[in-house]
């Protein structure tokens, strides 16, 4: 019952488009498109690819699909590899690459494997390291207990929401991992089987699940194989499919285990006995008899076939129906021949499986009205510049500006010295020394104001364009022209516009982006009035108005002196000629200030430009949101004519279905907007993110709330209300998908078909439906039926056929008679011998083969302990610059034959020629005293050869208790040397 | 001009006399009410622009005006003297009396005018220098 860590590795383009279906069948269920203890990897030879899938929210990377490129940018590393004298040299590449594969044009495999098998396979070894650890790395990620409890939470909720008691355990910890993918091409057909082979051998995974597509039968039986030689893609396809087929039934019968190559991964021989896969499942396009997937114009629709995979491993991904079909394979392994080989010597270990579900498609409705809801709300923000409320637009740009113009003019001019305004300054200064400078006569006045309050520092020259106020103001303000602050400075004064922008539209003052516009422009009127105000050049130092004072009269007023007024009229000229002195002191301080102004002013109207620039950014954004939201929906409310997929609905139609879950959003749009803009960023700042991602943050804040209102469907209710003739032409395609003579698999092999009905829902009902089926004899009586409450948007038929041999395809040997008309054809086997793997041709010699390595390396084994335990078996030849070690052994007729041991090559000469072993009969010989048959016995435990050697002597009658003390001691020797003590089994040279 | 004046002068003297015993002639009474205004035209001026400067007035602006508003003051109220002393006939008018008033109006005159001037510019100054 319980889900298990699993990773699914799509290899290729057809393993990536298998996982992205089955993503989407996850995300049906748990609106999410992977658990936590899943991860998709795929494994590609084409360079670029990323995953994207509008109906999925924007993603956390350990989401999404991870995608290891596996391409060969050029050619002569892989030379390197092969060329003996290289120190890249790796002896297991070159046992099995094609040499002639290096000649491919381009010298470079970027965009896929070119249908090359062997280019599958050559990609896959020469980026195995990052293959490897993103493998390794997805294992970890899945069985971290991190992962496995944020999944036990995750269907804690799900059961909670489903008002559903959860099994326990909910997770295992026994990883697993599925391998899917096409064998027709290159990259999938060419690199799955080492993969298995690592994932069993290094990676210890305990179960590894193949599920691969293959030719169509009828395209295979089709062909003629004459016409084949020509190089056409079709007959590629059905030659690298047979080529594959011929891999894996080599590498799943255990009688090939031991033929050098036969367990290879890139990482070298992996020396295990174990098959690379646990169960392999082959589907393709057409099943027995005339069912087969095919578009609306007659042609094989492999998206139908990529589908019905998917959904066969969404099935086994959540627990109840993995256990199902875990039972129909444990069932087929506990037949008679399954694992055996059929008579022609093709190991009974495959299957191939159909199945036919209707499917209430709540996600594609939920999405269907998100996206249309998502479209309507684009056209609200997109808005009309005709319809736009100027007035009201233009109120609210005066009244934000008139808030911030204090702050923003604050901020541009900032007129401190020393820790105090300039302006204080002044008069400060002025009111300090008012009564010496009314003390002065009226005449002095002038010539004293022009020396005020210093003559070194007088004010007058400190306000000049390049006195020292005027050189603070401008250095003040260069502050933050210079350096990034000025940028800094905008950034967050534009910030504040932006968000007085975001606020309106929040609030709804604004409405729509094009409002926002109307606003920007708005304030930009309001800041050029601002910059009209500030004077162009720098103001003129106003003599004239100073002289004014001088021109007052003075004080020789005698028309006031005959009245006894002269003292007064002065007293008050002076002071209203210091005050004017003030005034002249400020209004130039506030000219200085304005002048440098204007700079500033300029540079917040270009950064309002920019702005302004956004939002036309923006606005393409929303047009592209709207556009792509009603694409897609125009997408999801044209159901796919999956021929074995009955979509039901509630309302009868999918239009219905979505108007109706568009009503479930009316009237929520608070609840939406904050689903959607976040509380931290501003409405603006999401719009400006990726179009794609502002798409899938609104859709997928609608499609949750839809999805909440859609969550109690019952597929298997509205299955249910199908007629008998709807159900009957939809079940009966629930047939294993690879054209097989069933016939004689069940009857003569005795082999039957599996059969499982899986529904959700009201468990009652699914048990009346499966009755009712059965009695229409869509089904037969004694088929298991699933009931998994998870999955109760689908009602599924499900056929296996199990224990199948490559050679009970109907394509068998029309497939096989076009890879064979195609002898050395280039690529389409992976070994350098194009019938390495090929059961039916060569054994015998494959065997001879495996016995004369194994041959080798037992004389190498023997040779070292010769080495150390009787060294003076060995004689030098040769001269000194280069001696050899021979064995002597005397031949036919007495005569001494030499053989030379030190190379490789040497051994492999003696193995050659010695054909009675006389060679390890003499060490052994040497070793233990025994002449005879030591070459036979050698394979026997050491310990039972020196048994026998003692048993011997002693029925002679010798003393044997010296002899066992030797042995003894030599044994505990070759133990330590062949490192496996107490376990003679293994102590045995191999 | 000036010698007529200077007789003026000289006749002050006897006339000032024969005011106090009574025995004043008519003209001469009205060329003693003539300089007598002249001090109440003093008076007017220092009292006026007293008063408007304490009010506020830029006080060369109250001066001049009410300089100018004194002499002005000063030939209406003179004219109103040689009115009365045409009136009286008397014959026996010396001619220089005629001569010396007219050019007491003219100084009145430019006199007034000037402090007119003065009270425009000074207006003009003030309000630049407090603008």
């Amino acid at each position: 019952m319980a889900l298990r860590p699993t990773i699914f590795i799509g290899i290729g383009t057809t393993g990536l488009e298998m996982l992205r279906a089955f993503r989407r069948f996850v995300y049906e269920t748990y609106e999410i498109p992977q658990l936590p203890i899943f991860k998709q990897l795929v494994i590609e030879t084409r360079e670029g690819i990323i995953d994207t899938d509008s109906w999925f929210p924007v993603l956390h990377p350990s989401e999404r699909i991870e995608i290891v490129p596996a391409v060969i940018r050029n050619l002569n590393a892989v030379r390197d590899r092969i060329d003996r004298q290289h120190q890249n040299y790796d002896q297991a590449l070159a046992d099995w690459l094609p040499e002639d594969l290096l000649n491919i044009q381009g010298n470079q495999f970027v965009n896929g494997a070119s249908n090359i098998r062997a280019a599958g396979r050559l990609c896959l070894w020469m980026n195995w390291r990052e293959i490897d650890q993103a493998i390794e790395s997805a294992l970890n990620t899945v069985i971290a207990k991190d992962n496995r409890d944020a999944t036990v939470d995750l269907l804690l909720k799900f059961y909670e929401q489903h008002n559903m008691a959860p099994p326990y355990p909910l997770v295992d910890d026994r990883p697993m991992v599925y391998l899917v993918g096409s064998l027709c091409g290159g990259t999938c057909s060419g690199m799955a089987v080492d993969i298995a082979n690592n994932l069993r051998a290094v990676q210890r995974v305990p179960s590894i699940y193949g599920i691969f597509s293959t030719v169509d039968a009828q395209t295979a039986i089709g062909m003629n194989p004459d016409n084949a030689r020509q190089t056409n893609e079709r007959a590629n396809h059905v030659a690298n499919t047979w080529a594959a087929l011929t891999e894996l039934d080599f590498v799943l019968n255990s009688q090939t285990k031991d033929v050098p190559g036969a367990r290879v991964s890139p990482v070298g021989e992996i020396g295990i006995d174990d098959a690379p896969f646990d169960y392999v499942q082959l589907v393709s396009p057409s099943a027995s008899g005339t069912i087969r997937f095919v578009d609306g114009t007659g042609y094989v629709d492999l998206d139908q076939l990529n589908n019905m995979v998917a959904l066969s491993l969404f099935m086994e991904a959540i627990g109840e129906v993995h256990d199902g079909k875990e039972a129909i394979r444990t069932d087929y392994r506990q037949i008679a021949r399954f694992n055996q080989n059929n008579e022609r010597g093709h190991v009974q270990q495959l299957s191939s499986f159909g199945l036919a579900a209707v499917l209430y498609p709540r996600t594609r409705i939920a999405a269907a009205a998100a996206c249309l809801q998502t479209a309507k709300l684009c056209e609200r923000w997109i808005g009309d510049a005709a319809r736009a409320n100027r007035n009201a637009i233009s109120a609210y740009a005066e009244e934000d500006w008139n808030a911030n113009i204090a702050r923003i003019e604050g901020k541009l001019i900032v007129d401190s010295h020393r820790g105090r305004s300039i302006r204080d300054e002044i008069r400060n200064a002025i009111q300090d020394q008012r009564n010496q400078l009314l003390a002065l006569p009226f005449a002095e006045l002038w010539s004293a104001m022009q020396t005020f309050p210093t003559i070194s520092r007088p004010l007058v020259r400190r306000l000049e364009l390049n006195g020292e106020y005027s050189t603070v103001i401008a250095n003040n303000l260069a502050t933050p022209f210079t350096a990034d602050l000025m940028e800094v400075f905008l950034g967050e004064l534009a910030g504040t516009i932006l968000g007085a922008v975001d606020q309106r539209l929040t609030n709804g003052d604004l409405t729509s982006v094009t409002d926002a516009q109307i606003y920007i422009e708005q304030l930009k009127n309001h800041i050029r009035g601002r910059i009209a105000a500030c004077p162009v050049d720098p103001p003129p130092v106003n003599i004239q108005l100073l002289r004014s004072i001088q021109n007052l009269g003075g004080d020789s007023n005698v028309w006031a002196a005959v009245i006894g007024l002269k003292d007064r009229a002065t007293e008050q000229k002076k002071a209203a000629a210091i005050a004017r002195f003030e005034c002249y002191l400020l209004d130039r301080l506030e000219s200085l200030k304005l002048f440098y102004m204007r700079g500033p002013l300029k540079e917040l109207i270009q950064a309002l430009d920019r702005r302004k620039r956004e939002l036309d950014e923006v606005l393409k954004v929303v047009q592209e949101v709207r556009n792509d939201a009603l694409e897609l929906a125009d997408e999801l409310r044209t159901v796919p004519n999956w021929m074995n997929v009955g979509f039901v609905f509630r309302t009868g139609s999918i239009d219905k279905d979505i108007a109706a879950a568009e009503n479930m959003v009316t009237g929520r749009m608070p609840e939406v907007m904050a689903r959607i803009v976040p509380s931290n960023i501003g409405l603006l700042r999401f719009l400006r993110d990726d179009s794609s991602a502002v798409f899938a943050g609104m859709k997928s804040a609608f499609q949750a709330l839809i999805l909440n209102e859609l969550r109690t469907d019952d597929a298997t209710k509205l299955t249910v209300d199908l007629g008998n003739e709807a159900l009957g032409s939809l079940f009966s395609r629930a047939v294993p998908y690879e054209d097989l003579d069933l016939r004689r698999i069940q009857e003569v092999r005795g082999t039957r078909m599996v059969e499982m009905t899986i529904g959700g829902g009201n468990e009652a009902l699914l048990e009346r439906l499966v009755r009712r089926m059965s009695e229409l004899r869509l089904i037969r009586g004694d088929a298991r039926v699933v009931h998994s409450p998870l999955a109760d948007h689908l009602v599924v038929v499900y056929r296996e056929q199990g224990a199948l041999a490559i050679d009970d395809l109907a394509m068998a040997n029309k497939a096989a008679a076009i890879l064979a008309s195609r002898p050395g054809q280039f690529g389409h086997a992976t070994h350098r011998k194009e019938d390495f793997y090929d059961v039916e041709r060569g054994m015998a010699e494959k065997e001879r083969q495996h016995d004369r390595v194994r041959r080798i390396d037992c004389l190498s084994e023997w040779l070292l302990a010769a080495e150390v335990l009787c060294p003076e078996i060995f004689m030098l030849t040769g001269d000194r610059r280069n001696p050899r070690r021979v064995i002597v052994i005397k031949g036919k007729g007495g005569i001494d034959r030499s053989y030379p041991v030190d190379q490789p090559a040497d051994r492999a000469e003696i193995v050659n020629e010695d054909s009675d072993s006389k060679v390890i009969d003499r060490i052994v010989g040497t070793l233990f005293g025994i002449r005879e048959n030591a070459d036979r016995a050698q394979p026997e435990p050491l310990q039972a050869i020196a048994n026998a050697e003692i048993n011997r002597r002693r029925n002679k009658g010798e003393n044997v208790a010296a002899l066992e003390k030797i042995l003894e001691k030599k044994l505990q020797i070759l133990d330590a040397m062949f490192d496996a003590p107490g376990d003679a089994n293994e102590t045995a040279p191999s | 001009m000036f010698n007529n004046l200077l007789e003026i002068v000289k006749d002050l003297g006897p006339v000032l006399v024969s005011i106090s015993q009574g025995k004043v002639p008519l003209q001469n009474s009205i060329l003693v009410g003539y300089l007598l205004a002249y001090a109440m035209a003093f008076l007017l001026a220092r009292a006026w622009s007293r008063e408007d400067s304490a009010q506020g007035m830029h006080v060369d602006e109250a001066v001049y005006a009410a300089w100018a508003t004194a002499f002005v003051a000063h030939i209406v109220f003179s004219v109103a003297c040689a009115f009365i002393w045409g009136s009286q006939n008397v014959e026996s008018t010396p001619a220089a009396n005629y001569s010396i008033f007219s050019l007491f109006i003219t100084i009145d005159l430019i006199l007034a005018y000037m402090a007119w001037k003065h009270r425009v510019a000074a207006r003009q100054e003030w309000h630049t220098l407090i603008s």
